[in-house]
């Protein structure tokens, strides 16, 4: 039971990240899941590729916040 | 002409007060001229951190008010000489009653014969916050590894900036190194990466710091203080030097060690 359960440490880390994108966005998480979903599917029109395939983050950079859309591709 | 730093967070009860008071002592006792500015009106503090709370006579308001002279309302802490002054807060004010420009030339008089003015500032993100910022050339931000922290000193570090004050620095405080190896608190390399900011310093969690507190003599004093230990690394780190961050271990115990070996037998 205990090799499956998340150590508390990780979950902070993804909840913390989550909040700080909607926060630093000032968009709700909802609004945020959606970016991140209409993100792939622009992608999709293009490529095969998941949605968990797409990590989107956002960072400060000195004084601008940028948007990051990493999508992994499979090796073909 | 002294340097001002202004020590915040958002969040309250996170350790700001005492780092103020800590980083103020561990400046003076390595020969630097510093004044501590406590901006919390209302909610006086930092004269107990040192022990100074029955030299009060008059407070950054009189300053203010016309009352007293600037010199008059400093309380010279015995222990430093003339190298370590607090300027206490008034405590039966509102901190609305300052206006950004009073602050403002407080910190530039004190700039001009103290090496370094360091304000605490009150928790929160209004007017108390605004003003002592305003009033720095740099700012230094607490945390500790709760996300609940986390995500105000990531408030703070975008209000700072709008502010016009780049580049701020990070302590975290308060962290248990046996929970951070057990993947039960958030590990200090991924609070940095969050924030994208520099850390400063790692401040174990030390109950030594509630004996301090209450006999008024900051940690950073005692040689036997784990708290205190990093916390001079933090002073030496202001002070430009480069010494790598650490992280306090505590030292295994017999039982730690035995059952240690046996896990590693295991694997």
């Amino acid at each position: 039971m205990r090799l499956f359960k998340r150590k508390s440490a990780k979950v902070a880390k993804d909840r913390i990240s989550f909040v700080l994108d909607s926060d630093r966005l000032t968009l709700s998480p909802k609004q945020l899941d959606d970016l991140k979903k209409d993100f792939s599917k622009m992608v999709l029109k293009y490529i095969k590729i998941s949605e968990d395939d797409l990590n989107v983050s956002i960072k400060r950079e000195g004084k601008k916040t940028v948007i990051i859309a990493e999508f992994f591709l499979k090796q073909i | 002409m002294g340097k001002s730093i202004v020590i915040t967070s958002g969040k309250g009860g996170v350790g700001k007060t005492t780092i103020v008071g800590n980083i103020g002592a561990g400046l003076a006792s390595l020969g630097k001229t510093v004044a501590l500015i406590d901006v919390d009106i209302g909610l006086r503090n930092l004269d107990l951190v040192l022990g100074l709370e029955n030299r009060i006579v008059y407070n950054l308001m009189d300053v203010i008010d016309k009352t007293c002279k600037l010199s008059q309302a400093l309380v010279k802490d015995k222990r430093f000489k003339e190298n370590l002054v607090l300027l206490p807060a008034a405590q039966t004010r509102l901190k609305e009653e300052v206006k950004i420009e009073d602050l403002k030339w407080v910190v530039n008089d004190l700039k001009k014969k103290y090496d370094y003015v360091i304000l605490d500032s009150p928790a929160g993100i209004e007017h108390g916050f605004r003003m002592s910022t305003l009033s720095s050339d740099e700012a230094i931000i607490v945390t500790t590894p709760e996300i609940t922290a986390i995500r105000d000193a990531d408030r703070v570090i975008g209000l700072l900036e709008s502010m016009e004050i780049f580049d701020p620095q990070l302590i975290i405080n308060r962290v248990k190194y046996d929970m951070v190896k057990k993947g039960e608190m958030i590990h200090w390399k991924d609070i940095e990466e969050i924030l994208s900011i520099k850390v400063i310093g790692i401040i174990p969690e030390d109950p030594y710091i509630t004996i301090s507190t209450n006999i008024g003599e900051p940690a950073i004093l005692n040689d036997s203080s784990i708290g205190g230990r990093e916390l001079r690394n933090v002073v030496k780190r202001i002070l430009g030097e480069d010494i790598p961050l650490t992280i306090y271990q505590e030292k295994e115990s017999f039982i730690d060690k035995i059952s240690n070996f046996f896990k590693r037998e295991k694997k």
